[in-house]
């Protein structure tokens, strides 16, 4: 089994691009791929990020096969508590429904901090329309103007329930969408995104 | 690289720190060992453990004989060093009630429950200075160790130790009926101020674990605050129970899954209470406040009780929580007050400039764009 | 007490442990993402007193990797004796190179300056915070300061600006003026200087804030407005800047001046200097006023 620890320089590098991506929102960026890791691409946000003082959690849908959860392959190698979606600090979804981002803990005005930070696996991501694909402009912090972003493999209404849609702002989410070949954009809380249709 | 020569702060850097090394390492004077440090200077080296948060002689008396005797900078030295090392679990919680006591006094009543056991303490030694010739008194002093060392040893675990575990006052109020009850379990887990900065609204645990790492002197200044000063949080204070002594440490053994003890720490442990007099108290009963810290550090302790009861009796709006919150750290304030050292002359010109511009406002006929 | 003391081991020895970094980069993730509002976290001591950079010092070990290069400057000056204390500790500790070039660093630590430079994308503005919260001059109480940042209720500190125009004539704050970040949270602009508040504006660059003795991290991502508070009839107005610098260097007008320091003389008259030194130095020896050859390499390979 290959190694799930992220350590010193491959830790930061990952790092390196989570805080890339989330700085300009829907740009594509590629995560270092050199760093064999035996976890898929959704779980580095939590091996990047998380030790003994963060929970986790993932849907059903990020743990093929299900034994270990996903999470737990993470917590082995983080020291990360596996906790319920209601109560993750960094949550890895697979295909989730609205559901499952519903559950998800948002913060508050007073402790915006206590959002979750969401790993989202899609199937492709692009900068230009797709057939088929779902379709936003982004617009706000870290976007120049707007900016168009495809996204394939995901529930158009989870999109939607990202970013400052919600209207609860400053509490919210910020998500991470990956490809299982590394691809990733982000979504910050701050995110207005508009669908496009196509 | 740059153009510019950026070489001289560096130089001056050098230069300042060959000037620290001259005295501190070479001296004119012999090597200090860190165990002499331990041994004679031990009241220094409990502040440094009880400030710096970490728990270990040999580390302290490291710090204190590198800070050359500065008790904040020996903490910072600590704090900062433990910030370097990798955190492998947390201790269970232990009851406070098996304490071991090394001293152990009562002044609320005469006989307490258990024993009032003076043990070792500065308090009635006489405040004169030792004058003595210096050979004189090394002679004596080897003296006096030989003729110790030739009596018997007193067996003191077995005659006593059912006294060097007292129950403590509170319960002793408690089954008078005289404290009011406010346990809670709202706070079950103790809250680790280094890893999340306490701020007011932060759980008792957090005022807690503050003031047990405070700088000693800033606590005792905000407590004669509340006596004398300003703000008058604090009334009638009796204390309870004054206590240095040894608490086990204890965790889970990451193999055998049991706890398993790994040592103990010495700590000062007080009580305080408070007549409760306020309008909506119940003026039949007293209330306690509890201080806890590292090492033999009663001045602190005492303090840290006295500001706990305070702080639960204070009023809504009153401005103590923040202030043992956020000004009793010896580093944060110690840090700002030291910073101002530091070149400002950026944001002083940009003070003095604006000097300028509200002179070139004021000669002028009239401030119509505020009018407006 | 010296860095050095502190390092047992000075060629490898981190500063700040794996985990340590970990917690900052969370709290850089969501202060990035709400922007200019303040993260709390939990800042560790480091070998540097608390008001010395040791928020700005946390975000660079814990953003920096080996390819990065770094540079450190306070004032404005990279020779200064603190600029060089943390760069040397920020190179024996992350192995990182460093340079006094703006231009070439991917990492600035600085403290009460931005570069005169126009940082790009890809670079990223630390800046050391001694005072996290703007509005720390109208109320001190900290939980009506957390309700009106949640709320994102300004009114107190509008009513200070206005007090002080109609007292004064002019809007006297200095530096740190109070800005408004992404049309939400009011920040403290560390304290730069007015000048500097402009290039935050929909910059290139990420800028990161850190309070360690606080223990708050900030944010103003790329692209993102920041807007000084002021009134629609009352504009920003920076620093004066009028005297040229002391090394002869003349800007053209229209084109930006630089920020000036000023340099009291014994008989009660002034000389000015360029604050940024590596930027006075490039344009000396871009305008022939200074041979490069006289300059002293700086202490990198030391």
């Amino acid at each position: 089994m290959m190694d799930t620890i992220l350590r010193g320089q491959a830790s930061q590098e990952v790092f390196d691009t989570f805080m890339r991506t989330i700085s300009e929102p829907g740009t594509l960026r590629s995560l270092p791929m050199h760093h064999e890791l035996g976890a898929p691409t959704v779980a580095w946000l939590a091996l990047a990020l998380a030790d003994v003082d963060v929970a986790i959690a993932s849907n059903p849908a990020a743990q093929p096969g299900g034994n270990p959860s996903l999470s737990q392959v993470v917590a082995d190698a983080t020291g990360a508590t596996v906790t319920e979606l209601s109560e993750a600090w960094i949550a890895l979804l697979d295909r989730p429904t609205p559901g499952e981002l519903a559950k998800l803990p948002r913060g508050t005005a007073l402790e915006p901090e206590l959002g979750a930070r969401v790993s989202i696996a899609v199937d492709g991501l692009a900068s230009t329309p797709r057939d088929g694909w779902t379709q936003v402009e982004l617009s706000g912090p870290g976007v120049p103007g707007r900016r168009s972003l495809a996204i394939e493999g995901i529930d158009p209404d989870v999109v939607m329930g990202l970013g400052r849609n919600s209207g609860d702002f400053p509490a919210g989410l910020d998500a991470w969408l990956v490809t299982p070949t590394g691809q990733i954009t982000a979504i910050s809380r701050s995110t207005h995104i508009e669908r496009e249709s196509n | 690289m740059g153009y510019v020569a950026a070489k001289g702060g560096f130089d001056a850097i050098r230069a300042a720190e060959d000037l620290v090394a001259n005295t501190r390492l070479e001296g004119k004077s012999s090597w200090l060992d860190l165990d002499q440090i331990i041994d004679r200077l031990g009241y220094a080296v409990d502040r440094v453990m009880g400030e710096g948060g970490l728990w270990d002689e040999t580390t302290a008396a490291r710090a204190f004989r590198q800070a050359e005797g500065d008790v904040i900078e020996s903490a910072h030295l600590v704090r900062a060093h433990r910030s370097t090392l990798p955190r492998f679990g947390t201790t269970d919680a232990v009851d406070v009630d098996e304490i071991d006591v090394m001293r152990r006094i009562v002044p609320a009543f005469r006989e307490p429950p258990g024993p009032q056991l003076l043990g070792r303490t500065l308090d009635y030694t006489g405040r004169l200075l030792d004058t003595p010739d210096e050979d004189d008194a090394r002679r004596s002093a080897l003296e006096a160790a030989a003729a110790r060392a030739e009596q018997p040893a007193v067996d003191v675990t077995e005659a006593t130790s059912d006294v060097r575990v007292p129950g403590r006052l509170l319960d002793v109020l408690r089954q008078m009926d005289l404290a009011v009850d406010r346990r809670s379990n709202d706070d079950p887990e103790p809250a680790d101020i280094a890893r999340v900065p306490a701020r007011p609204g932060a759980p008792r645990s957090a005022v807690l674990s503050t003031m047990a790492r405070a700088e000693s002197g800033a606590l005792v200044a905000l407590w004669y605050r509340n006596i004398l000063g300003p703000d008058r949080n604090l009334h009638e204070v009796t204390l309870g129970e004054v206590r240095h002594g040894r608490l086990p440490v204890r965790v889970q053994h990451p193999l055998i899954d049991e706890q398993v003890e790994i040592g103990n720490v010495r700590v000062t442990e007080v009580e305080a209470i408070e007549d409760l007099d306020g309008p909506d108290e119940d003026r039949t009963k007293f209330d306690v406040g509890y201080g806890l810290t590292f090492g033999h550090n009663e001045r602190k302790a005492i303090a840290m009780a006295n500001l706990d009861i305070a702080l639960t009796r204070a009023d809504a709006g009153s401005f103590l929580e923040q202030s043992i919150l956020m000004t009793t750290d010896g580093l944060d304030s110690s840090g700002f007050l030291e910073h101002l050292k530091l070149p400002h002359y950026v944001t002083f010109r940009s003070m003095v400039e604006r000097k300028t511009v509200e002179r070139k406002t004021d000669e002028r006929p009239s401030t119509e764009a505020v009018a407006s | 007490m010296t860095v050095l003391d502190v390092l047992p081991d000075a060629a490898t020895a981190a500063v700040l442990d794996e985990s340590s970094k970990r917690e900052v980069r969370r709290a850089i993730l969501t202060a990035i993402a709400i922007p200019g509002y303040q993260v709390p976290f939990g800042s560790r001591e480091m070998p540097v007193a608390r008001g010395w950079g040791s928020g700005g010092l946390q975000l660079t070990l814990a953003i920096v990797g080996q390819s990065d290069i770094v540079k450190v400057y306070d004032q404005g000056e990279d020779g200064g004796v603190n600029a060089a204390n943390l760069r040397r500790l920020i190179r024996q500790s992350e192995g990182v190179n460093t340079t006094t070039d703006p231009r070439e660093a991917t990492v600035i630590q600085t403290r009460h300056r931005v570069p005169e430079d126009t940082l790009q994308s890809g670079q990223t503005l630390v800046l050391q915070v001694p005072v996290p919260e703007p509005l720390r001059g109208v109320e001190r109480d900290m939980h009506e300061l957390r309700r009106m940042h949640a709320e994102g209720d300004y009114s107190k500190m509008w009513v200070s600006l206005y007090e002080d125009l109609v007292r004064n004539g002019v809007i006297t704050k200095t530096t740190g003026y109070p800005c408004l970040v992404g049309g939400r949270y009011v920040v403290a602009t560390t304290p730069i200087p007015r000048w500097d508040v402009p290039p935050l504006h929909q910059a290139e660059f990420l800028s990161l804030f850190g309070a360690g003795r606080e223990k708050r991290i900030y944010a103003i991502p790329p692209h993102t407005d920041v807007e000084p508070l002021t009134f629609d009839d009352v504009p920003f107005q920076v620093e004066e800047v009028s005297t040229p610098c002391r090394c002869g260097l003349v800007v053209p007008d229209g084109d930006r001046q630089s920020y000036q320091v000023e340099l009291p003389q014994q008989d009660g008259s002034s000389i000015w200097a360029c604050s940024d030194t590596d930027w006075c130095s490039r344009q000396r020896v871009g305008a022939g006023l200074l041979d490069p050859a006289t300059l002293t390499e700086t202490e990198v390979e030391l």
